[in-house]
């Protein structure tokens, strides 16, 4: 890391700065906070993750029919 | 929130970044002076963590129907191999959250989309929500064993959340944490003290056999909760943003690997034991089938392994659940407000974070609540928390190489092609033992097979 470029996240005053040069510049919240750029997805990656999750969407309700079946018997 | 400008930069210094740089001051002087054990130690945590946290109650319970119902067999290596999954999976999270400094589900989101993002959210919070609900089963079966009431110990449970998040740092609440977790080993005591047969116990990790016989949806159950017993989402989420609270750097990933490691070791150690104390109910032929509910498989183990190691089961059991909830909880506050674009770290005190530490201890509430519900399902939910998770865990996996493949995001750290082989392989498996569990029971409960 470049010094001139740690030295800008410098706190004037408390806590000292060995304290706050122990943070590297995009470790500081107002760095975190900034949004990494939005990827573009092709359309076979995108087609991809919708199969994925209809695929998922499918398992998920046969689990849960079972799980139903498996309360409303325990209930009966 | 009281920030500060920072001098000759448009940066601001907020208390988050204070109190974290606290925290890397030791780590940066451990490593000026060259102490490696000092450390270490500063840089254990979110790896033991998630692998001890997932030694949750639905996790152990699952262990130990393994070992009910099959005895010391196949599904002793098994375990391992899952844990071995876990951790390829487990460094990936942490080594993205150490390189970008952002969340799973705050990449997700910034990366592929508010759509993809509010997916992953909710998948997780609804997951969480049922998985809680087991972790404060968990406890109130432990409890039971001692004669504690049930709504005694879903208090404690809630009770421990609030004194843990109490300190306003992240650090104290890791620390309170990786204190709780050391008692997952109570597991690993109560199998020596069973006195299980060494002999089994090679053959098994030396053959994988006895190979389970009877019921294939039996058969594909367990091994399906054993799958989610290791890996699930919360996982995922919880790993990244814990590695990003505690100020991890790409020069910590070595420490990060080490700590994902240990933290599987130890986890498989736990549920290994667990399995094998269990073993006793298959070796004396007791039906295992309606263990979770009540006081469960302590209670049934008592006269046949002593009360000692049948209480120190117990004992681990609540441990197991209360962890859990520790970590689960924190699981959901850091999607969320990564989801919401709000604060989400320990290192905020509840008046600058309020929603953050809402979500925290608002899910707990709402899964405590449920569980007093008289008469609720509580059985048939601890045998589904770890099947719903497994199935939901193939998008969140999918997600997780996407992210470690950018070479946008993690540069020269991005996955290497063996890495995404393992991690494929691993998304594979799970999706495969997820469908056919799913298939199987569905067509057994709708077409009415036995």
């Amino acid at each position: 890391m470049k010094p001139d470029v740690h030295r800008q996240h410098i706190y004037l005053g408390e806590p000292d700065e060995d304290l706050i040069e122990s943070l590297e510049p995009d470790q500081l919240v107002s760095s975190m906070n900034l949004p990494v750029a939005r990827r573009k997805l092709s359309r076979p990656v995108s087609a991809g993750l919708w199969a994925l999750r209809l695929f998922l969407l499918a398992v998920s309700g046969m689990v849960v029919y079972v799980f139903v079946a498996g309360v409303v018997r325990g209930a009966g | 929130m009281g920030a500060v400008r920072v001098a000759a930069a448009t940066e601001i210094l907020t208390p988050e970044d204070v109190r974290r740089s606290g925290d890397r001051h030791r780590v940066v002087e451990a490593r000026r002076r060259h102490r490696r054990l000092g450390l270490l130690w500063l840089l254990v945590g979110p790896g033991i963590l998630v692998m001890l946290g997932e030694n949750d109650g639905p996790s152990m319970l699952s262990y130990a129907a393994s070992g009910a119902t099959y005895g010391i067999g196949f599904f002793l290596p098994f375990i391992v191999l899952t844990f071995v999954a876990a951790i390829v999976i487990q460094e990936m999270s942490m080594r993205v959250g150490a390189v970008t400094h952002r969340g799973y589900g705050e990449l997700v989101f910034q990366r592929f989309g508010p759509f993809w993002g509010w997916v992953s959210c909710v998948d997780l919070g609804i997951t969480n929500l049922i998985t809680l609900i087991t972790e404060l089963i968990a406890v109130r079966v432990g409890m039971a064993f001692f004669g504690i009431p049930t709504p005694v110990a879903v208090a404690t449970g809630l009770a421990l959340i609030a004194f843990s998040v109490a300190g306003g740092r992240y650090w104290r609440w890791e620390r309170a944490a990786l204190g709780l977790a050391a008692f997952n080993l109570l597991f690993v005591a109560a199998a020596l003290m069973s006195h299980p047969d060494p002999g089994a116990i090679g053959r098994a990790f030396a053959t994988w056999s006895p190979l389970p016989s009877g019921s294939l949806q039996l058969f594909l159950l367990l091994m399906a909760s054993n799958i989610g017993a290791t890996v699930t989402p919360w996982m995922l989420f919880f790993q990244q943003s814990a590695s990003v609270d505690k100020g991890m750097t790409p020069r910590d990933i070595p420490q990060g690997r080490i700590d994902t490691v240990l933290g599987g070791v130890l986890a498989a150690a736990a549920g290994c034991a667990a399995l094998v104390v269990a073993s006793a109910l298959f070796t004396h032929h007791v039906d295992s089938s309606h263990l979770q509910g009540g006081a469960g498989f302590a209670e049934a183990l008592r006269p046949i392994i002593g009360y000692p190691a049948a209480a120190v089961f117990a004992l681990g059991l609540i441990e197991a659940g209360a962890l859990a909830t520790m970590t689960i909880s924190a699981s959901t506050a850091y999607a969320f407000g990564e989801a919401l674009a709000g604060p989400h770290s320990f290192n905020q005190k509840p008046a600058e974070a309020p929603s953050f530490y809402a979500f925290n201890i608002g899910i707990a509430m709402v899964a405590a609540a449920i569980v007093l519900i008289p008469g609720a399902p509580l059985l048939a939910i601890t045998l589904n928390a770890n099947l719903l998770a497994v199935v939901l865990l193939p998008a969140a996996l999918v997600f997780l190489l996407m992210l470690a493949n950018d070479r946008d995001l993690m540069g020269p750290r991005a996955n290497p092609r063996w890495l995404n082989l393992a991690g494929g392989l691993v998304a594979l498996l799970v999706g495969l033992a997820a469908t056919s569990y799913a298939v199987v029971a569905f067509a057994n409960v709708a077409f009415g097979r036995a």
